[in-house]
């Protein structure tokens, strides 16, 4: 069933593990600067950098077909339109 | 199409009424993945509900015939409407055509044998039931039903002593079954077409489930994890919306609309599916703007998760925050619009036939355009702050979901009955039955839209006198209503069982399901077809 | 097998990988919303309380916190290994993975006790007296988010944990295959015919049984040893579902962490 899609391989994925615990050591690291108000920023940049290199790599969705990445991306566009929209009002209030 | 041999006799397959399986009797239902006979578990629990909602409905009518407390306490009716609200929307309409007819039609119309996950289709009826059966348990036990309104909120919900918890739990497990549907559906829609069917190809009734299912996937987990904060606060003391904790109670009320909203565009979206398959047929000729339609259903479904607040002008959200949802909620007329005007222009100028499918698609566009435009009304935050919590709401939301949808899905049933059952209904009972209705809804609620703008608030069991005469007038149009709706339900049971045999194609309708022998065999196809054409060319168009 | 068999196997099981990939995603997106609801309103109180958050914050053990980041990382790096070696068919190094990854997950909910019942023997835990007392209420609403987001997420970690216990069960079993005849096939052969067992080159190996007129259902089953080159293939997409899973709780982690850790 699954004998025709890609090679799979060890080494890969050891690199994107190491890649996703330095990541750790950095936000640990910078968490401890003092951006002020950037540091949730700066924070989640980091989280979202990590959970795209889970996304695309672990959860092989870079070798998903375009219809499944356009779903992802309908996903991540309707959650950023409630998060957004809810904004217009508690910062107004 | 295959072709347009519409006699009765080209296909030998065994009806799926017919077909034994593993299990028979009860058990070849309750335990069946065909598809057919989970479109048909569904429409029969979710009647029996539909019925169950009607009575109540009517006792809370009965009560307001007269002044003071005559029929039942202040706390039952706030029972009473919570509970005719639940069963309404969560047990009848959300499922009530998606999970019905959408199950029935939806792989016959794009050629397909089943549904993609054909066991996680049947979970999703138990789970309906299992949540079914919570709710019904939530009137029986501790304090009783729920007196909160149908929807919930905060403070009240954390605060009152009523059996909150087991509803709250009946209406998320009711949300797991109704997403499972949705996922179902996009994985059928996308992977299962017959061979020639591209998206442009789709019956529109499709295209409307495919919008309705991504709401169902993509608004219900927000309400569900809503409500579980709730059981959270009532069980554990966990207060996020508890404002001596810090929280804040508006804060639900976003997180409730967020998904219910959305979710009045999941009630209605299939039954403007309904409609735009039942104006050509009996138009005889195919849709005017079929894309236009189409991607209306997607942008209606768009657009309607950005509009939640409009429900939350008097709650004490910012005022920027009011005036972006009342622009953005006057967005969603146009693709309505766009809808209503490609059904009036295919009607232009066609020789129709006239049955009692098409009658309802009429009751259908005249209840939904008042409806709608009183939606309008409302979207003006200087409107809404008159109108907000009155009478006046309660007959807009009757107008767009009863008079709307749920007349879609009467005419629906008259449609596609004759195919699903394999039998006629009784003409002249159908069309007294919707006169009655008729009568009785308009008289209702129209009468109740005007005791609102009077200042009648909604939820509460009394009113002043200088509301009784006009409320008189309401229940007695809700006696015609319920009269019309029971006989309805009677003549449909007829039909089902006593009515006289369909033939394949009753109406000259072009899509899948009328190329195949009435009732459809097990599998629908013998053979998958190929689709060379657009979903509603009519013969004498192609000549 | 006769014929029947083959059509019907083909008949019940159409592999399209494809469609069931968007099922399975679709069910990820659900639980991805379910959180989000929790992260807006993680986000919304974040704004109102911005200083309370970061005070709070400040209580919680980094240490603790970046340890069980690791845990879960790595977890997932078993899981996708695991994955990979099935498919190599390298089924021991399979099961070795799953047991890695369950360890870690298991690590990870000790590491939660621990932390937890520090908090709870604090007095700090949702409505208790000396919450409502000595803090603010930006702090109040931080550690009910606290408990409650971290909470539903280790509810997962647990749902998980049984999930590759199951997946542990369906590897190392012996397997199973069972096909039902559908019934309108079963019904225009039963009577004269019976059902054998025949080889490639049309050679019949054995008569299994004889189909009378009265019988209503027939299942063929199969059993077979899981040597390397004969496994139950549907193991593959289990396996393959379980890490997605997983690797969907490692993601929400990923931003449970600094948002309650770090932010300080
Ligand atoms: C014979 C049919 C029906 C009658 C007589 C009826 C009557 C009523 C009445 C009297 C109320 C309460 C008004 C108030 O005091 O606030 C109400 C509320 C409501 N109705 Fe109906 N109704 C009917 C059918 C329906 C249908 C078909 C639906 C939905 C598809 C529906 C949905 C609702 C909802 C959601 C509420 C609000 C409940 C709440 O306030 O929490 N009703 N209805
Ligand atoms: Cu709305």
């Amino acid at each position: 069933m699954h004998e025709n899609e890609h090679e799979m391989k060890y080494s890969t994925y050891i690199y994107v593990w190491l890649a996703l615990v330095v990541l750790t050591w950095v936000t640990v690291a910078v968490a401890s600067i003092d951006f002020g108000n950037a540091a949730v920023f700066v924070a989640l940049l980091i989280a979202a950098f990590k959970s795209s290199l889970v996304v695309a790599w672990f959860m092989h969705l870079k070798n998903e077909s375009a219809t499944i990445k356009w779903m992802v991306a309908t996903l991540f566009i309707v959650f950023a339109i409630f998060i957004g929209i809810t904004f217009t009002d508690y910062p107004f209030r | 199409m295959p072709s347009h041999t519409l006699d009765d006799t080209v296909q030998n397959g065994e009806s799926y009424l017919d077909v034994k399986g593993r299990y028979t009797g009860v058990f070849g239902w309750i335990f069946s993945v065909d598809h057919k006979r989970i479109g048909l578990l569904y429409l029969g629990s979710v009647f029996v509900f539909f019925t169950v909602g009607i009575l109540l409905g009517l006792f809370m009518r009965l009560e307001q015939m007269t002044m003071g407390e005559t029929l039942m306490t202040a706390t039952t009716y706030n029972r009473l409407f919570t509970l005719h609200g639940v069963i309404m929307i969560f047990l009848f309409i959300i499922p009530g055509t998606a999970g019905t007819l959408g199950n029935f039609f939806l792989p016959i119309q794009i050629g397909a044998k089943d549904v993609f996950f054909p066991r996680l289709n049947l979970l999703s009826w138990w789970l309906y039931i299992a949540g079914a059966v919570m709710a019904l348990l939530a009137i029986f036990t501790g304090d009783g039903m729920a007196d909160t309104g149908w929807t919930f909120y905060v403070p009240y919900s954390t605060q009152t002593g009523t059996n909150v918890t087991l509803a709250l739990t009946a209406a998320f497990i009711l949300g797991f079954s109704s997403i499972l549907t949705g996922l179902n559906f996009v994985a059928t829609i996308h992977r299962m077409r017959a061979p020639g069917m591209n998206f442009h190809r789709m019956p529109l009734f499709v295209w409307s489930l495919y919008a309705t299912a991504w709401i169902q996937v993509l608004a219900t987990p927000v309400v569900g994890i809503t409500l579980v904060l709730v059981i959270l606060e009532r069980t554990l003391g966990i207060g996020i919306f508890n404002p001596a904790m810090g929280g804040d109670p508006i804060l639900y009320q976003h997180l409730f609309w967020i998904y219910s909203h959305p979710a009045v565009y999941l009630m209605v979206l299939p039954g403007m599916g309904v409609i735009s398959e039942i104006i050509p047929t009996f138009c005889r000729r195919t849709i005017f703007g079929y894309k236009a339609i189409a991607w209306s259903s997607v942008g209606i479904a768009a657009v309607g998760t950005l509009v939640w607040g409009h429900h939350m002008y008097v709650s004490g959200q910012s005022s920027t925050a009011s005036i972006v949802f009342s622009f953005l909620t006057f967005f969603v007329a146009i693709p309505t619009a766009i809808k209503v005007f490609n059904w009036v222009a295919t009607m232009y100028k066609a020789s129709i036939r006239v049955e009692v499918p098409f009658l309802y698609a009429l009751a259908f566009l005249f209840h939904f355009l008042i409806g709608g435009l009183t939606g309008l009304m409302m979207a003006a935050i200087s409107v809404d702050v008159h109108v907000h919590d009155t009478y006046f709401v309660v007959g807009h939301f009757h107008y767009t979901m009863f008079g709307g949808s749920v007349f879609a899905l009467f005419g629906a049933l008259y449609y596609w009955g004759p195919k699903m059952w394999g039998r006629m209904y009784h003409n002249k009972t159908a069309i007294v039955a919707l006169v009655l209705q008729l009568i009785g809804f308009n008289t209702l609620y129209m009468t109740m839209m005007y005791l609102g703008y009077q200042g009648m608030p909604r939820r509460y069991f009394d009113h002043l006198p200088q509301f009784h005469d006009a409320h008189l007038v309401a229940t007695f149009g809700s006696w015609f209503l319920v009269s019309g709706l029971l006989l309805m339900i009677g003549t449909l049971l007829y039909s089902v069982f006593r009515g006289e045999k369909a033939p394949a194609n009753p109406w000259g309708g072009t899509t899948l399901e009328w190329q195949i022998p009435t009732p459809p065999p097990l599998e629908n196809f013998d053979e998958i077809p190929t689709i060379t054409d657009e979903p509603y060319a009519h013969k004498e168009e192609a000549v | 097998m006769s014929n029947h068999a083959a059509t019907m196997v083909a008949h019940k099981h159409p592999s399209d990988v494809e469609g069931a990939k968007i099922g399975m995603w679709l069910f990820l997106f659900t639980e991805v919303l379910l959180f989000g609801g929790l992260f807006i309103a993680y986000a919304v109180y974040r704004s109102v309380y911005p200083e309370a958050f970061q005070t709070a914050a400040a209580n919680l053990d980094t240490f603790i916190g970046a340890v069980n980041t690791l845990f879960l990382l790595t977890s997932s790096l078993t899981v996708v290994i695991a994955i990979v070696a099935l498919q190599k068919d390298k089924q021991k190094m399979a099961v070795w993975m799953i047991w890695a990854t369950v360890l870690f997950a298991l690590g990870f909910m000790v590491n939660k006790y621990f932390e937890w019942s520090a908090k709870i023997h604090h007095g700090i835990y949702p409505g208790s007296p000396e919450l409502l007392a000595d803090h603010s209420k930006g702090e109040i609403v931080f550690y009910n988010l606290y408990y409650t987001m971290t909470g539903l997420h280790g509810l997962h970690v647990i749902i998980g944990l049984i999930v590759f216990f199951f997946v542990l069960y369906f590897i190392k079993r012996r397997p199973v295959v069972t096909e039902e005849m559908p019934y309108e096939i079963l019904k225009n052969v039963r009577g004269t015919s019976r059902l054998a067992v025949v080889s490639e080159k049309g050679e019949e190996l054995g008569t299994v049984a004889q189909l009378d007129d009265k019988v209503e259902l027939v299942d063929i089953r199969l059993t077979y040893e899981p040597v390397a080159e004969k496994r139950d293939p549907r193991n593959f997409v289990k396996l393959e579902n379980a890490g997605l899973y997983w690797h969907l709780v490692d993601v929400i982690w990923i931003f449970l962490f600094p948002l309650f850790y770090l932010i300080t």
